[in-house]
């Protein structure tokens, strides 16, 4: 019990750097960008030079240069849904789909050092899809992208995701019960526009 | 309209078409450019570029699962070195020139010498860019001397299933990867080849369902780590191993008697035609293929064959056997095709849920564009022949062309053509999506003379073929033009154009009617019809003409549209029914043959020959082989024997050397090597060797190593224990990279009787360089 207190006052910290970071995003929206600028904290090795090629594609494996494995079980390893947050003191992301056992089919290694293939791409990838909608300041934000594939919130919203979508209150596992997916976000019900 | 969506498989969420989100992004469906799965895909547009891929949820082939090429498909068109203008060759160099240039010189050079021009195409074509050059080659020029890639990937799975049942396509569909027991993988890797396809087996073991899978094959792959057993067979055992599994299944008594004698006939020979053979001489006839013999040549053992036959002699087990380029790029390809379907017949496992022999496709139209339409030199749409009048007289009547416009003789299969090409019996060639300079056995043999003949190319990028070309032309790839894919299942896909070409790149299908129009005004008598209009004559609505070589012109109009219509006839000659183009639109594809049923909605059809479902099957005969080579409603039974491949490895040369694909890359990496992220997944080729000999020959991962075959020879970085592992003895190169072409390797040798060639297998020696 006594450990709890802690926890919450930093997640109320968090929450406060959260919503002031937020206020910051209310700036106009900038143009798309080439996703090879965005990086992030990379807890398992190699800095990443190449990324996910726009918002919805499969992110490239990171740590290709520590793990040579090709099997898709040792994925699991360390990446299995039950380990959730972390692992040996490092924040490990959890697979987001579990329904889906061919990990390599679609994550690939990203390997920094390969030069482009004759030419560059001009390629750019569409960006984040930006905030959900909320009621008021304090209400929670809906969800602004299908769900289809992202069943395990914490995959991208936890610790290892980046800091803009972080969640402030990892320790709380019913994502869904306050933060509702957007019905036009879904080509499968009724009206639903379909956005990643 | 509930009815008509449960008719169409609920299909028909249209208002997708042009779904546009909050921050004017929009989405609309189309094929994946990739494999022969057939995936559908939601392109996302925004500001006239592709910005993102989603799988498609909608889609029944993948439920919204991708693979990594598929998401990167956007990404391949942004290449920056795209094709943007005609390049003519000018004092040995290629150099810019105008469309009105490129096409002019284009048409002079076939009016110079018609009969000597050819066409190589591919089963990256769509349906009407294949149908385009089909009416301007045969029933235009007068000359049959067309054939695509698709030559190379699966004319073996298609006279494997005209001598097996006398029509060419899947009985079964992917329904059937669903409710199957068992699947058996004859030397196939869906894992990295069908990796959506895949995904739909293996991940039924995460709901709980049990499916086991084995792996007959002569290299551990991906595919092995998911199957229950890895059964390894000596290359080209598989024949010996097919016709061990049906002489079990008749020694145990367990074949199913009934279904043999309702559906089948045997027959003997090495052709396609063949003399009939009795039941019991079919059975002598099997006795060589005891488990010892078949331990001898295909170094499997009789607990192995066992295993498998076991399989195929329980009744209640749903089997399905899945191939690929492992049992059709084989110089008994047609046989071993026609021997896989007699452990199905033998067993009565064919025609059922669950329970079918399923001919994957490399390509994503190969069935729609090469086999539908029958870009082949011998055949004609709609799975016609060249060589019956009847089938020419048709053909004329239906494209309106003068009798006896198409040519009698059949035209040159990919082979010949290559071969005339060296020694110049043919003197020029125009080549469509897809690139020979990488992709033909034995390079040196078949296209170190390219550079002297007329060589047009329509590609996309650079490729080592362009390299080559006397005229270059810069096509619209994938979403830049309207298009139709037919895939492995017989589902016909149709998609919109959602973006421009770059620069001055056009379709295709434009460029062959322009070139067409230029002959027409320099005054070549074929581009005429029987009216003496253009042949390429497309009206309006109102009865107005369309001149549609006219750039501008062919823009505004769907011309997909009315040349799909156009080929639509030509489909039903042989109950491959394929739907009208607007219900195309409306649905995620439709699997022919589509007919109407009696309430007058379009229906598709699941599983061919089968009563309830496939609506040309004649009640009461439960299955019903109506295209039947003897004309009884069955199919055959082929006794085709084991005999050694022409080459095999000796003291010289004492590996094998198979060749194939990877996950990452489409065929020769034109686009996906251009895509950063799949390049920097999969930069260069490798050579993969068994760890023992790696160590015999103290070669460690990284070395370079030197191949060399009686052909050519290739300097290649080792790769050992990484994603694959082949038998001992044999080494596998991935034919990808352009700046290390294994062809020049590869043997030249094919089926006698698919004319396709073996890239599986030849001798080859392995040195630390």
């Amino acid at each position: 019990m006594k450990t709890r207190i802690p926890i919450v006052l930093l997640a109320g910290a968090a929450a406060l750097v959260w919503t002031a970071a937020r206020a910051a995003d209310d700036a106009p929206a900038a143009k798309p960008r080439v996703f090879a600028v965005i990086t992030r904290a990379n807890t398992a090795g190699v800095r990443p030079v190449t990324d996910r090629a726009f918002f919805g594609a499969p992110p490239p494996i990171r740590h290709a240069g520590i793990i040579a494995s090709e099997r898709n079980t040792d994925c699991l390893q360390c990446h299995a849904k039950e380990n959730r947050i972390e692992m040996r003191h490092q924040a490990i992301a959890p697979v987001p789909h579990a329904e889906f056992s061919q990990c390599t089919q679609c994550h690939v290694k990203a390997n920094p050092a390969v030069k482009p293939f004759r030419t560059e791409n001009t390629f750019v990838g569409l960006d984040l899809p930006g905030k959900g909608s909320r009621a008021h300041s304090l209400a929670p934000p809906t969800v602004p992208h299908k769900t289809f594939m992202r069943g395990n919130c914490i995959a991208c919203h936890g610790p290892t995701g980046l800091w803009r979508i972080k969640s402030p209150h990892p320790y709380r596992t019913q994502c869904v019960q306050c933060h509702a997916a957007e019905a036009k976000q879904d080509f499968t019900r009724p009206g639903g526009k379909g956005s990643l | 309209m509930a009815a008509a969506t449960a008719v169409l498989g609920g299909a028909t969420h249209s208002h997708i078409e042009a779904a546009e989100g909050a921050d004017g992004l929009q989405w609309r469906k189309a094929p994946c450019r990739f494999c022969g799965t057939g995936c559908g895909t939601l392109v996302g547009v925004k500001d006239g570029r592709v910005v993102a891929v989603q799988g498609d949820l909608e889609n029944p082939v993948n439920q919204g699962l991708l693979c990594v090429k598929g998401y990167h498909a956007g990404v391949a068109l942004y290449g920056k070195d795209r094709l943007t203008t005609p390049l003519i060759r000018k004092n040995g160099k290629l150099a810019p020139a105008s469309w009105d240039e490129a096409i002019d010189a284009i048409a002079k050079e076939i009016l110079r010498s018609p009969s000597t021009f050819s066409f190589y195409g591919s089963g990256q074509w769509t349906v009407t860019e294949g149908f385009s050059v089909m009416k301007f080659m045969k029933g235009g020029l007068g000359n049959n001397h067309v054939d695509p890639n698709a030559r190379l990937c699966m004319a073996s799975a298609v006279v494997g299933m005209l001598t097996t049942y006398g029509v060419d396509e899947p009985s079964g569909c992917y329904d059937d990867f669903d409710e199957c027991d068992t699947v058996i993988l004859w030397g196939n890797n869906p894992a990295e080849m069908h990796p959506v396809l895949w995904s739909r087996i293996v991940d039924r073991r995460l709901r709980g369902e049990k499916v086991e899978i084995i792996d007959l094959g002569t290299r551990r792959t991906r595919s092995t780590e998911g199957a229950d057993h890895y059964i390894e067979f000596t290359p080209q055992g598989d024949l010996a191993v097919a016709n061990g599994i049906c002489r079990l299944l008749i020694k145990w008594n367990k074949h199913d008697k009934g279904w043999i004698e309702r559906h089948c006939n045997i027959r003997q020979g090495e052709d396609g035609v063949g003399q009939p053979m009795s039941w019991d001489d079919y059975v002598k006839w099997l006795e060589t293929y005891t488990p010892e013999y078949v331990r001898e040549v295909a170094g499997v053992s009789e607990r192995k064959l066992t295993l498998l036959a076991e399989r195929f002699a329980d009744p209640n087990r749903k089997a399905l056997s899945l191939w690929c380029m492992g049992m059709n790029q084989h110089t008994r390809g047609t046989w071993i095709n026609n021997l896989v379907y007699n452990v199905h017949f033998l067993s009565g496992k064919f025609g059922k849920p669950g329970s079918t022999a399923f001919s994957l496709t490399g390509q994503p139209s190969a069935c729609g564009t090469c086999r539908e339409v029958g870009t082949l030199g011998h055949a004609l749409p709609g799975g016609r022949l060249v060589a019956k009048p009847e089938h020419r007289a048709q053909c004329e009547e239906f494209w309106n062309v003068p009798a006896g416009r198409i040519a009698p003789k059949p035209g040159m299969h990919t082979m010949a053509i290559f071969d005339a090409l060296q020694k110049g019996d043919l003197t020029g060639v125009w080549v469509q999506v897809t690139n020979p300079a990488q992709t033909i056995p034995n390079l040196n043999g078949f296209t170190s003379r390219l550079k002297d003949r007329f060589l047009v190319v329509s590609d996309v990028y650079p490729t080592v073929t362009t390299d080559l070309a006397t005229v270059v032309l810069p096509s619209a790839l994938w979403v830049e033009k309207n298009g139709i894919y037919g895939n492995s299942e017989r589902r016909t896909q149709q998609w919109f154009k959602m973006v421009d070409p770059p620069g001055d790149a056009r379709d295709d299908v434009w460029q062959v009617l322009a070139v067409a129009r230029r002959l027409y005004e320099l005054g070549h008598p074929g581009m005429k019809n029987k009216d003496g209009e253009f042949l390429f004559t497309f009206k309006d609505a109102k009865g107005k003409p369309i001149e549609a070589w006219k750039w501008d012109v062919f823009k505004a109009n769907n011309i997909d549209r009315l040349l799909y219509e156009e080929y639509r006839p030509f489909t039903q000659m042989k109950h491959k029914d394929v739907a009208p183009y607007d219900e195309l639109v409306k649905a995620r594809g439709l699997r022919w043959p589509v007919t109407k049923n009696e309430a007058g909605q379009w229906r598709e059809t699941k599983r061919r020959f089968v009563e309830g479902d496939d609506p040309f099957v004649e009640a009461g005969r439960g299955v019903d082989f109506y295209w039947g080579k003897q004309g009884d409603h069955k199919a055959t039974i082929w006794a085709r024997p084991y005999v050694a491949p022409p080459e095999v490895p000796d003291e010289k040369y004492p590996f094998w050397l198979c060749t194939g694909r990877v996950l990452e890359h489409w065929h020769t990496g034109t686009m996906t090597r251009r895509v950063p992220q799949l390049n920097a997944a999969m930069p260069e080729a490798y050579v993969e060797l068994h760890p023992v000999n790696a160590a015999e020959l103290g070669i460690n991962t990284g070395d370079k190593v030197r191949l060399k075959s009686r052909r050519g020879e290739l300097l290649l970085p080792a790769w050992i224990n990484g994603r694959s592992m082949p038998q001992k003895g044999m080494v596998f190169v991935p034919f990808f990279d352009e700046g290390r072409l294994i062809n020049l390797v590869t043997l030249d040798a094919y089926c006698p009787l698919s004319k396709e060639p073996d890239y599986k297998k030849c001798a080859v020696s392995v040195e630390r360089a």
